[in-house]
């Protein structure tokens, strides 16, 4: 394909990688509480997208009343926690440590569920918040301002959640349930609680990421389908438990999709990721960062 | 003389009397049989919305051809029954409709779908049925003689913005498309427009339609820097589209959408600013300037204050039009010669022009463009449909 006084070959491939690592920021935070809850309490929640949508429709209601997303945010997050950890307590509790069949069925359960009800509250029609759209120009590179927000936000959020779990007494707590749940409850650790807790933390981080999916995308409340099976994929190639992991296989996720994209074609996207995912099953299946540790 | 004159009275009066009679067991009999217009709609399911539209459009026909008279002398009446969005309980209706219910005449349901399963049934028994709601060509493609389309196919979706485009002196184009049935239609008509305009193709690329992030295909269209970009897509895709064309700064001369983007109301919802100035076409819109339009709109404004009248309504309206024209044309009700007056025909309804082609499908009915005009959907083309003047080239993002 002709580049004729566009951009000059080496800038292009920077172009190609700073969408990339954009994408790759919106990929980790909706996929880091998804390993969160995995690496504690062992279920693998598919209701992770459907979580995420109600975040979204709460800040799309909020706002809908005239309210900024600066106050939907914070409002969506803290439903969702509440949310996460009513779940936790009065379901997912039940069938911890229990065959994975059974948490699969229970939180497929709460997926149909929470998505009939958002069909039911907002219709299936497809809703977006536009806020700010434009972008940085460096040079002859662009640089979406939302895409960088979310990008920023996202490397806080991981940071912290890396800090708290490996340097504070929380942290430990949760990585003690993690590695040895029946000595951690021996030592006096209320490991029901770090559950919910944890299950709750994980809630809230979907609500969020599904905030900024609807200022970057048009959705519906049947966006869960649209992100879940990658955000998985994301979890795994990064390595299950290894919240450092997820964000390099976010990384690795959304450098194939861009790349894919540019030198082949976007349909090609899907089949490059799921194609690494393979591979990294077959090859490493711990996962690029190893898993079950929590650094 | 006196008896005789009265015997010849009492004569006349009984052949008078009895011409009455006559023409009160004839004549009035006959013209009070109304005729009847079966169809079945979806009225619940998935596609209750459109299909409920339609049933507004055939009541607010039905109103308005028995205020003139009926066709024929004769009154109208409608027989309307709900297939619940389901094809198979639609082309059971439909079989109900003519073989029971015996109706004089069919209109048709809503959707492709359905209307793919009703007009099996319509064909085997040779009933002219015109469909108001079905976009798709395979209906079309089968070799059925009976069933007529009323809308713009995908594959002509795009042709009146091709020829805008070519008018503006704008030579090459980039064309996208999600990769499932419809907006591939729309992009392959496109194409073949731009190939017949002696047009200059620079980039034609699928993408997932359900992708969520096109940064990729933006750029790749930005390095060929075309005059003109048409986008096949549904509205989630068309959002992310424009979102990444803004970040990117993609400018084209002219940015052109399917009917799913500028003409619906979500689009310049979920898009505010960003929307303004990018085109899109749509079947119909209520500001149209055809002959009878405006009236038809009034007079649904004043039969249905709560509802709005959208080209669902016109086109089932219009539909029933065609029908009218080709009775009165025939003179009668036979199905066979009501097809051949329906394939001669070249009209214009409220809905535009209708004109079928050998197999049926409809070849002259043209889409409206519409372009976001300062967060307004506006009607630019064509001239005596438009509202205002199209904005071209696009001016940037602002």
């Amino acid at each position: 394909m002709s580049q004729g006084g566009f951009m000059e070959g080496s800038l292009v491939i920077l172009q190609v990688l700073i969408n990339g690592l954009l994408l790759a920021g919106i990929y980790g935070v909706a996929a880091i509480g998804l390993n969160l809850i995995f690496g504690v309490l062992r279920v693998a929640n598919i209701a992770h997208g459907d979580f995420m949508m109600l975040g979204a429709f709460i800040v799309y209601s909020l706002s809908t009343l005239g309210l900024s997303p600066l106050i939907g945010i914070p409002a969506a997050g803290g439903i969702l926690f509440v949310l996460g950890i009513l779940t936790e307590r009065f379901l997912v509790e039940k069938v911890v440590y229990q065959p994975m069949a059974y948490s699969l069925l229970l939180l497929y359960a709460v997926s149909i569920i929470v998505r009939n009800a958002g069909l039911n509250l907002w219709t299936s029609n497809y809703v977006s918040l536009n806020i700010i759209p434009g972008s940085l120009q460096i040079g002859p590179l662009t640089i979406s301002e939302i895409r960088l927000v979310v990008f920023t936000i996202a490397v806080i959020l991981t940071a912290v959640f890396t800090f708290i779990l490996n340097k504070t007494t929380v942290g430990k707590t949760i990585r003690a349930s993690i590695q040895h749940p029946d000595l951690a409850g021996a030592c006096g650790i209320d490991v029901r609680k770090v559950r919910a807790l944890t299950f709750g933390a994980g809630t809230l981080l979907a609500g969020i990421t599904g905030t900024f999916f609807i200022m970057l995308f048009s959705v519906n409340p049947e966006m869960g389908d649209m992100m879940i099976l990658k955000l998985f994929a994301i979890v795994i190639v990064g390595g299950l438990g290894n919240y450092l992991g997820t964000f390099v296989g976010a990384l690795v996720v959304a450098m194939a999709e861009t790349f894919t994209g540019f030198y082949g074609t976007t349909q090609f996207s899907d089949v490059a990721v799921f194609s690494i995912f393979l591979l990294s099953l077959i090859l490493r299946p711990q996962g690029l960062l190893g898993g079950r540790k929590t650094t | 003389m006196k008896t005789e004159s009265k015997r010849a009275s009492a004569v006349t009066s009984i052949l008078w009397g009895s011409l009455l009679f006559m023409l009160c067991s004839f004549g009035p009999a006959e013209s009070a049989e109304p005729i009847i217009l079966g169809a079945a709609v979806s009225l619940t399911g998935n596609l209750a919305r459109s299909g409920l539209d339609q049933k507004l459009g055939y009541e607010l026909w039905k109103d308005w051809v028995n205020a003139k008279g009926g066709i024929l002398g004769r009154k109208v009446d409608l027989k309307i029954y709900d297939d619940r969005s389901e094809p198979m309980t639609g082309a059971k209706l439909y079989e109900k409709l003519i073989t029971s219910d015996k109706v004089d005449l069919l209109i048709g349901p809503y959707g492709s779908g359905v209307t793919a399963a009703v007009s099996t049934a319509v064909e085997k028994h040779k009933m002219v049925m015109i469909a108001p709601g079905a976009s798709s060509k395979e209906i079309w493609e089968r070799g059925y003689k009976y069933v007529f389309q009323m809308i713009t196919p995908a594959r002509y979706q795009l042709t009146s913005s091709v020829e805008i485009a070519k008018n503006s002196g704008y030579k090459t184009f980039a064309v996208i498309n999600a990769d499932s049935a419809f907006p591939r239609d729309l992009a392959k008509g496109a194409l073949e427009d731009i190939k017949n305009a002696g047009l200059k193709l620079l980039l034609h690329e699928e993408y997932p339609e359900k992708a969520n992030d096109l940064s990729s295909l933006v750029l790749k269209i930005k390095a060929e820097a075309p005059d003109v970009l048409i986008a096949g897509s549904y509205l989630p895709d068309s959002v992310l589209l424009v979102r990444q064309a803004r970040a990117a700064n993609l400018i084209p001369k002219m940015i052109q959408f399917g009917p799913v983007g500028p003409s619906i109301p979500d689009f310049a919802k979920s898009l505010g600013d960003l929307s303004n100035n990018l085109l899109g076409v749509s079947q119909w819109e209520p500001s149209v300037k055809y002959p009878g339009s405006p009236e038809m709109v009034a007079a649904f404004k004043k039969k249905f204050p709560n509802e709005e009248a959208d080209y669902s309504v016109a086109a089932a309206y219009s539909s029933c039009e065609v029908i009218r024209m080709a009775v009165e044309r025939v003179g009668g009700l036979d199905q066979g010669k009501l097809r051949q007056a329906i394939l001669a025909m070249d009209v214009t309804t409220p809905f535009g022009r209708f004109k079928v082609g050998p197999t049926g499908d409809q070849v002259g009915h043209l889409t409206v463009l519409v372009q976001v005009l300062k967060g307004e959907r506006v009607v630019v083309w064509p001239a005596e449909a438009a509202v205002q003047k199209i904005v071209l080239p696009f001016p940037g993002w602002k």
